[in-house]
């Protein structure tokens, strides 16, 4: 600007400066950004930008869920995501993904990461009957806030066109307790007269933190099997997974099992005990 | 950096005196509070030891990225520090008296350069100056524990606690932080108890001689079954005060905020708890109780009540160490407890803007008190009125006036609702049917039973909804984990 127009060195620079300053000042606070063109110079775009916090690990068996209604145009991203944005679809685990759109799992795990930093995606865990969720406190927010209750019902609904009632949705959603699976809660209440989708029901609790999915944690205690025969047993080394720290799902995944095939497998085997939480 | 640069950046204007000093050069935040020693010594003004600091700064370098919440606590720790040592330079010139010691290790060290030049002065300063020793052992205190315990000139007692890392020290993995403690605090009910995390006996003995004696009169009578509103009668204390003593040990992570033990609160395993093999809390568990602990924690996969877990034939001998066992794990927070919140949905029972509820063959269990209440309004219309309603009008007219007309509608169409003394209950208990407040509170407020509730519960079922889940307490214990 110096060189166009001499804003320091012109006579009237003072009065200049200022009202450029102020420009800013108001733009910068007001809408976070600000452009500034003095007498027809080339003007200077400023933007507060702001910097989330590097989003957390992607696992493989992540599942990752769009947050707004409908995914985001294709065209403004890279060839990579453009690829996988359209497996995005709340069912699909990261593996999945992968080998769905014939992309390498480094590369997904990245362009999850990427949507994930403009909060663009959440991550949730894999949709099976067999889990377990809970409520969690913030479940006295969709008692109170008409908003979220007409959003919800929307959400939830198997037709988009028919809204499901509060009246149906708000005891299901209570009726989630540590002893009940989804599969449970589906056969007491009946789901298809209600009208609400149990998977996009799912889906808005855990998005707006309504509930929260109970993990299980296979441990492995070598102690408790001492003297029993070996009929059942994991090979050896599928037990390194079993440290408390591995849920169901990351082993079904990395293992290739189903939910059902691991419940079975860890039943007839003694020396594993299973931890929700 | 060298250290020219350094100190002259501390030595801040007189005008930025007595305020947060805080500033970053590359990775490191440096935080203090400058404190000025104004020169009023008018009495020993022409003795030797005439004063020539106008100026002293503890200055804590830390890393830039640390958190918000940490510098402020460290802001706080330096301005303490600095109170303390103004206050002893008052009294006794102390840090003229420290920094001449200080200065002549640096002269001679300067001197004696050529002899050897390896030894560093510091070493030599921490031997001779008590100032210096003091404020090694506040580095040392800060990185061992979190905490700070020192008297400054041998006189003023200093004592100081980083939340963040005293309650990381107790719960590995987790980080708690100081407004996480302070939203705690302010759910703090006379209904909650302190749970002490240390033995009562070691408690009482850490605490610094000239600490309230009323801390020490609560910490003696705490009891992991008895509620803040008895431990104060049983302290002979106020309750505010009790509330303020327990808000003081859960800062210093010296105790946790539970509902009294009893034999009907529901446990579960908490989400946050580390169920990792081979930890050390498994190894300590081990050797407190010689059981696993994995396998302990697993019959808490399903909620579970103290009650179950002991067998009729054994419980003389079984409940001690399983109320032990509880208590070892909820002072490290495996567990939590859940409670029961109830909800009044009345209308919301109601099929609105659905097709018409006449095909109730159709839909089984739950939907059919919804259809119940549309189709039943008939029969209650014709039947029941004429003979219930002028006397439960005058009964109930009050407190069910802040309804609307479908929900007290919903309401009198319940059958227990025409025994007059039932709905009196009913509608003494309607205001904390929503979703806020857990069933022991509600005992606790109006002075009732559990089964007396669990009846209203039972007979009102169809226009209230009940939940499961951990307390807002819980959630502000573990909000911030990994």
């Amino acid at each position: 600007m110096e060189h166009e127009c001499g804003l320091l060195s012109a006579a009237d620079a003072q009065t200049k400066m200022a009202a450029v300053m102020e420009q800013m000042l108001q733009g910068l606070n007001s809408v976070g950004h600000a452009v500034l063109s003095v007498d027809g110079s080339v003007p200077v775009h400023l933007k507060v930008v702001r910097t989330p916090p590097a989003p957390d690990h992607v696992a493989d068996h992540h599942v990752p869920v769009w947050v707004g209604r409908r995914p985001p145009r294709l065209d403004h991203w890279d060839m990579t995501s453009q690829q996988i944005i359209p497996h995005i679809k709340g069912v699909a685990h990261v593996l999945k993904i992968s080998a769905l759109a014939d992309v390498e799992v480094q590369l997904v795990k990245a362009c999850v990461r990427n949507l994930l930093y403009y909060g663009l995606v959440e991550l949730t865990s894999i949709f099976q009957y067999s889990n377990t969720y809970v409520v969690t406190p913030d479940i006295t927010r969709l008692y109170s806030d008409p908003r979220l209750q007409d959003e919800c019902c929307r959400a939830v609904a198997r037709d988009e066109c028919i809204p499901a009632s509060m009246g149906n949705v708000f005891p299901l959603y209570c009726a989630m307790t540590h002893d009940r699976t989804l599969r449970d809660i589906c056969t007491e209440h009946n789901m298809q007269t209600m009208r609400v989708n149990e998977r996009k029901l799912v889906q808005f609790g855990l998005l707006r933190g309504l509930i929260r999915r109970v993990h299980k944690y296979p441990v492995h205690l070598p102690e408790l099997a001492v003297g029993v025969p070996l009929t059942g047993r994991f090979p050896e080394d599928a037990y390194r997974l079993f440290d408390g720290r591995h849920s169901y799902d990351e082993i079904c995944v990395r293992e290739g099992l189903s939910s059902k095939e691991l419940d079975d497998r860890i039943e007839r085997d003694p020396s594993v005990i299973v931890l929700r939480k | 950096m060298i250290c020219s640069v350094l100190s002259n950046l501390c030595a801040v204007q007189s005008r930025l005196v007595g305020q947060k000093f805080e500033v970053k050069v590359n990775d490191v935040r440096f935080v203090g509070h400058p404190i000025s020693i104004q020169a009023d010594h008018r009495r020993t003004s022409n003795d030797e030891n005439k004063s020539t600091i106008h100026l002293f700064h503890i200055v804590f370098a830390l890393w830039a990225k640390a958190n918000h919440s940490v510098v402020n606590c460290y802001h706080d720790l330096s301005r303490r520090v600095g109170i303390a040592v103004y206050h002893e330079e008052k009294r006794c010139r102390y840090i003229t008296k420290q920094a001449k010691k200080m200065l002549a290790v640096h002269d001679d060290h300067a001197s004696s350069q050529q002899d050897s030049p390896r030894e560093s002065p510091f070493a030599q300063v921490l031997a001779t100056s008590q100032l210096a020793r003091e404020l090694k052992a506040v580095y040392d205190g800060l990185v061992q524990t979190g905490t700070v315990h020192l008297s400054i000139g041998g006189w003023i007692d200093v004592s100081f606690c980083l939340p963040q890392k005293i309650h990381k020290l107790h719960l590995e993995e987790r980080t708690v932080e100081p407004e996480d403690i302070y939203r705690c605090v302010r759910l703090l009910q006379p209904f909650h108890t302190l749970l002490l995390l240390e033995e009562q006996r070691q408690l009482v003995a850490s605490l610094s001689p000239d600490s309230s004696p009323t801390l020490r009169r609560l910490v003696r009578v705490a009891n992991p079954v008895r509620s803040l509103q008895h431990l104060a009668a049983d302290a002979d204390l106020t309750l505010r005060h009790v509330f303020e003593l327990t808000s003081q040990l859960v800062y210093w992570a010296k105790a946790t905020i539970i509902y009294p033990l009893c034999e009907k609160n529901i446990y579960v395993i908490s989400p946050h708890a580390p169920t990792k093999l081979n930890s050390k809390l498994a190894s300590d568990f081990a050797e407190e109780f010689g059981q696993n602990l994995h396998q302990v924690l697993s019959e808490y996969s399903m909620p579970s009540t103290l009650s179950q877990k002991v067998t009729p034939f054994s419980a003389h001998h079984q409940l001690p160490t399983k109320v032990q066992v509880l208590v070892w794990l909820l002072q490290r927070r495996l567990l939590m407890q859940l409670h029961c919140y109830v909800f009044f949905t009345p209308t919301m029972r109601l099929p609105s803007g659905g097709p018409a509820p006449g095909s109730r063959q159709s839909t089984p269990d739950s939907l059919s008190a919804a259809a119940n209440t549309a189709s039943d309004t008939s029969s209650v219309a014709d039947g029941a009125p004429p003979v219930s309603a002028p006397s439960l009008d005058q009964l109930a007219e009050a407190p069910l006036a802040s309804l609307t007309d479908p929900e007290r509608e919903a309401v009198l169409k319940v059958p227990a609702a025409k025994d007059p003394d039932k709905l009196r209950l009913f509608t003494r208990l309607l205001q904390y049917f929503n979703g806020m407040h857990h069933l022991e509170e509600i005992m606790y407020r109006e002075n009732l039973r559990r089964w007396q509730i669990h009846q209203v519960l039972e007979e009102f079922g169809d226009v209230l909804t009940t939940c499961q889940r951990c307390d807002e307490m819980s959630v502000h214990h573990d909000s911030r984990c990994d």
